[in-house]
């Protein structure tokens, strides 16, 4: 719950101090850019706040290295 | 382009505060134990190479940030191939650091408040002082001096708690694992400064960029060893058990008997130069993303990052050991974006010099043959 409330918040706080400003303004090229990450980040959040499992990005860079370079 | 709104101080103190940025995990080495004061200096050694290639690149291009230079080499595709690369590179880098830093106030601190509660505050200030432009950043950075005295505070109370025969023997590691701990070293965090070009276009092109990276260089190399050698002399051989061994280290020192607690002054410490390195980032990512869309104002792109880094900041790792362990596979991750690209930038910036010189001087020859005149 309680991640649910920060997350929450934190959207809150920057799509009104961003997104919305950038709307009214009609800075198409940066929504371009801005509206998909708004929305995909938020429904990775969601999932994650919900539990979902993702596998960490470390442990994949780790893989791929000791892969290419054949370190056990 | 170029607004001059950075000093020659000022960045020396951002690259400074960018590198002391990493002493929260860069503060002792499990391999190398005692010997970590060497592969420090080694790695300040490995690096004098790289500060000429940066100094060669301002050179050549006056005025232009990393992004402008990679396009002004490689001509548009490329260079924006390269600054899609820097700005997945500076996303990264950021969570990373938000991730640790969030981390280290749960363990030392407040165990019970969310990681993200913390990370979330760390993300909003970062991306306010971005969008207030980078001589916040670099005005921030003024506060080197407390780092630095409060450093040297640390080491010169912790005295009395000191046993300098714990850095005893020297040089018992063999050199293979010294040269690869410098290694790392020169990679994180040395090499991460590639991202701190892109302020470059914000201060005086006449200003000898080699003599800034020195400097802030020399005075990194000195506070990260005062840092390793109190840290060895006051834990001895359990420094290695410790995550946050500069953290353990400080509170164990007290003065007399009513002066204690001095962690606290590490935890500022390490935040405050934690917020500047974000902060770097940030701008970096944010900078890269206008390039690309070719809008002059980079602001339109510090919020979307903020969130980038947030997000990703919770998918990077489950547990701490984790993120330890993945430090020397980090390092070899990074060897591309700090060493390889700036040393291609390079070679291409020097071909592109010869060329337009040699086409030049062949123009020349050319107006003042005989036939022509």
């Amino acid at each position: 719950m309680d991640n649910y409330l920060i997350i929450g918040a934190f959207y809150v706080v920057l799509i009104f101090t961003d997104l919305i400003p950038a709307i009214r303004e009609k800075k198409t090229k940066g929504l371009f850019f801005s509206i998909p990450v708004y929305l995909i980040t938020l429904i990775v959040n969601i999932m994650i706040v919900m539990g979902v499992q993702f596998p960490a990005i470390t442990t994949v860079i780790q893989h791929a290295i000791q892969s290419m370079l054949k370190i056990p | 382009m170029s607004n001059q709104k950075i000093t020659r101080k000022q960045m020396q103190s951002i690259l400074f505060m960018f590198w002391t940025g990493s002493l929260v995990v860069a503060a002792s080495n499990k391999e190398v134990k005692q010997d970590y004061w060497i592969c420090l200096l080694i790695s300040a050694l490995l690096f004098l190479p790289i500060i000429c290639i940066y100094d060669r690149l301002i050179k050549l291009y006056p005025g232009k940030n990393l992004f402008e230079i990679n396009d002004a080499v490689f001509g548009k595709l490329v260079g924006h191939i390269i600054t899609a690369i820097y700005i997945m590179y500076a996303i990264l880098l950021a969570s990373q650091l938000t991730k640790i830093f969030a981390v280290f106030i749960r363990v030392v601190n407040m165990a019970e408040t969310p990681e993200l509660i913390t990370a979330a505050f760390m993300v909003l200030v970062g991306a306010l002082v971005v969008t207030r432009g980078p001589e916040n950043i670099a005005r921030l950075a003024k506060y080197t001096w407390l780092v630095i005295v409060i450093i040297l505070f640390t080491f010169f109370a912790g005295f009395k708690d000191m046993e300098f025969s714990n850095m005893l023997p020297v040089m018992n590691s063999d050199f293979p694992t010294i040269l690869k701990v410098s290694a790392i070293g020169l990679i994180l965090p040395l090499g991460e400064s590639v991202l701190c070009l892109t302020l470059i276009s914000n201060i005086r092109p006449e200003e000898n960029i080699k003599k800034i990276f020195l400097k802030a260089l020399v005075f990194n190399t000195i506070i990260y060893i005062i840092v390793a050698i109190r840290n060895v002399a006051i834990l001895g051989p359990s420094t290695n058990m410790y995550y946050f061994p500069s953290y353990e280290a400080v509170s164990i020192i007290s003065l007399k008997e009513f002066f204690s607690r001095f962690e606290v002054l590490i935890g500022i410490n390490l935040m405050l130069n934690g917020s500047i390195k974000f902060c770097v980032c940030l701008y970096a990512s944010s900078l890269g993303l206008s390039h690309i869309f070719k809008l002059p104002n980079y602001k339109a792109f510090t919020a979307s990052c903020a969130i980038l880094i947030i997000t990703l900041m919770q998918l990077l790792y489950q547990d701490l050991q984790q993120f330890f362990n993945f430090i020397p596979y980090g390092a070899i991750s990074s060897v591309p974006y700090e060493i390889i690209l700036p040393i291609a930038t390079w070679i291409g910036a020097e071909i592109r010099a010869r060329m337009s010189s040699g086409t030049k001087s062949s123009k020349t020859s050319t107006n003042n043959s005989p036939e022509k005149t």
